[in-house]
């Protein structure tokens, strides 16, 4: 075994050790409403957005990173952003319990350690 | 060297009741026009905006604990920006005029919308939700109302010089949508500043003529001063 291929082994532990790691519940919904559960780790912090005017807007940035053969293997495919409205959601329950739902923005996709990084849009259900 | 200006400068300049009586304008009307949203059976949100003077702290528009959008009415924030004299139009005593330029900034945040299993974009959602704010505060600064801005003794014209969105930054990628989009006011102006109060000497009349041959006479008519 070479360290890329412990790499990707490393990621059951760096990534989805959710007893005694920073994993956390992924809920991926497919655009036919199937629901997929993976451990992943998540970025939810605030940020400063620059809308060019001068005046800054207190933002945030959220971010999931899983495991890209969890991926494939629950999901079959890589869930992306789509621009006909038929994308997938993704859901997940932060530190206090609350629960986010959130679009799709970006798939990024680290083929060689084997991660693929969502970044996400928050999303007003209904 | 001694005190020449000898009263308190507790004046606004034109530039500043200018920058305020556009605000004002702007609250004016579009509270009116809600009203007649309201009115004709519109949604009058559809209408409406909060309107801002002076303001340069980051906004805390995006989210609320539960990470809904906390002001899903957008606001403009007007902000005074430069003031250059025209030198054709101006002295050097008393009055000049100035191309003062006025901001308006326009801003909306939104999140993604799941419509009937649909997921509207934020981006695209803030986007026309901006320039919707953008399109009414042309219409009402370029009304002929106001084409003086209601101060015709201050103002000699004001025009809409330009609109322009701003692009989110891509290496920003937030969670929600915030678009921006400045709408540009410039405005011809008179300031005037403090003025020597001359000294009377004496007071001279007179009458300008002239005669047949062309010559030009002057007939002056000394009043008996004071002194």
């Amino acid at each position: 075994m070479n360290l890329i291929e412990q790499a990707e082994r490393d990621l059951d532990f760096v990534l989805e050790d959710k007893d005694s790691g920073f994993g956390v519940t992924v809920v991926l919904i497919d655009p036919d409403q199937f629901q997929y559960t993976i451990i992943g780790q998540s970025t939810d912090i605030a940020l400063m957005i620059d809308p060019d005017t001068g005046a800054l807007v207190r933002g945030r940035t959220a971010e999931i990173t899983l495991r890209l053969s969890s991926v494939l293997s629950a999901c079959g495919t890589i869930p992306d952003k789509s621009e006909d409205g038929t994308g997938w959601i993704l859901q997940y329950e932060n530190i206090n319990g609350d629960e986010w739902t959130f679009s799709i923005g970006s798939a990024e996709v680290d083929r060689k350690i084997g991660v693929v990084k969502f970044t996400l849009e928050l999303l007003d259900v209904g | 060297m001694s005190v020449k200006i000898d009263y308190l400068i507790n004046k606004q300049d034109n530039f500043e009741i200018v920058r305020d009586k556009i605000a004002s304008i702007l609250a004016l009307e579009v509270a009116n026009q809600v009203y007649l949203a309201g009115q004709e059976g519109e949604e009058s949100t559809d209408w409406d905006f909060d309107i801002y003077l002076e303001r340069s702290n980051p906004w805390e528009l995006v989210e609320d604990t539960d990470g809904n959008v906390l002001r899903q009415t957008p606001l403009v924030n007007v902000y005074y920006e430069s003031s250059t004299i025209s030198p054709g139009m101006s002295d050097s005593v008393e009055r000049q005029t100035y191309d003062v330029v006025i901001n308006i900034d326009c801003l909306s945040a939104k999140n993604n919308k799941l419509v009937d299993g649909e997921i509207k974009k934020g981006d695209e959602l803030a986007s026309l939700d901006v320039q919707r704010v953008a399109r009414l505060v042309r219409n009402i600064i370029a009304s002929a109302f106001y084409r003086k801005l209601e101060m015709p003794t201050i103002v000699h014209e004001r025009v809409v010089h330009s609109i322009t969105m701003f692009q989110p930054n891509i290496n920003d990628r937030p969670a929600q949508a915030c678009i921006g989009a400045r709408v540009v006011v410039n405005v011809s102006i008179n300031e005037y500043s403090p003025q020597a109060v001359p000294e009377t000497i004496d007071i001279v009349g007179g009458t300008i003529t002239r005669g047949d041959d062309g010559l030009v006479y002057c007939n002056l008519r000394f009043e008996e001063s004071d002194t």
